[in-house]
């Protein structure tokens, strides 16, 4: 047998190989041969032979193996196409997300009622648009319009709470007064 | 990769979770083709806290009872609504919807047969 520092080449591991199909080989000189075989990719009809009989008897298993047939060479390299893989559809659901959360709300039909930007309003935080006689009002008459135009559906809310107080304590009324005639 | 397939799974139970616009009948009135109507003032303002759409009809019947349809449809998924009637028809419609939990008021107040006033309002919150 060589030396531990002596690298073998095709021809030597080929007579190993032929020498342990043979059944010839010492068990030291077989762990050497386990250990050539894991380390070294070599390939041949004999060395595959070997090397599939010893993983056959357990002597090799794939784990072993760092570089050996075509068959162990692709698990590290789907192990990597897989990771990949994965990494790139996470980064698809998280861009997608994204996207979804930092949209600017559901309001889609603010952004449709103003078919220029949105810029011109008052502020990024704050959207005021006015549409009068069929045309566009400046900020200022915009502001103007819409504080009008809130102060009355406040007024109409107002209104509308105070008729429910009023029909409620109508109904009250009613209820005690017939309880009271009973 | 089953990791993956968990991790997919959550997410779209998280997407699925997530808040919602309403998607009101009666916003279709802010789409932008009334912008140019000369029957119709279309008052518009949100911010962070508030939200607010007003819609008002002048002289135009069809468009009226075009808001009106529109209102009707969303009373369907109203928690309350009430009428005042006056005069053998409606001058107020109200009513209150919920969205993430948080309430839109819609009121719809008739002047005529051909003029009206429509509002919504509520916090950012309900239309998110």
């Amino acid at each position: 047998m060589k030396d531990n520092d002596h690298i073998l080449n095709l021809q030597e591991t080929e007579q190993l190989c032929r020498l342990y199909m043979e059944c010839q080989l010492s068990v030291l000189e077989e762990r050497e041969l386990q250990y050539i075989l894991g380390k070294m990719d070599y390939s041949s009809p004999i060395i595959d032979e070997a090397r599939q009989s010893m993983m056959a008897e357990g002597l090799l298993t794939p784990t072993n193996l760092l570089a050996t047939s075509k068959k162990e060479r692709k698990k590290p390299k789907f192990k990597w196409l897989r990771l990949t893989a994965g990494a790139a559809a996470s980064l698809a659901i998280v861009i997608s997300l994204s996207i979804f959360i930092l949209k600017p709300d559901g309001d889609n039909a603010v952004k449709m009622a103003d078919n220029h930007k949105v810029k011109e309003s008052t502020s990024s935080s704050e959207i005021v648009i006015a549409y009068e006689g069929g045309k566009k009002l400046n900020q200022e008459d915009s502001e103007k319009a819409v504080t009008e135009s809130i102060k009355k559906a406040e007024a109409l809310m107002a209104m509308a709470q105070a008729q429910i107080k009023e029909e409620e304590s109508k109904q009250e009324y009613f209820i005690h007064l017939i309880s009271d005639k009973k | 990769m089953k990791r993956y397939i968990i991790i997919i799974v959550c997410l779209c139970i998280s997407i699925l979770a997530m808040a919602k616009p309403p998607q009101l009948n009666v916003e279709k009135l802010f789409d932008g083709s009334y912008n140019s109507d000369k029957s119709v003032q279309i008052h518009i303002s949100k911010n962070k806290d508030k939200y607010y759409r007003g819609f008002t009809v002048n002289n135009n019947a069809a468009l009226v009872k075009k808001v009106t349809q529109l209102f009707k449809k969303d009373t369907d998924r109203a928690e309350t609504s009430q009428d005042i009637i006056k005069d053998g028809g409606p001058s107020y419609s109200y009513m209150v919807i919920k969205n993430n939990n948080h309430d839109i008021n819609i009121g719809i107040q008739y002047y005529s047969n051909s003029s009206c006033y429509l509002f919504i309002n509520g916090s950012s919150e309900a239309f998110k």
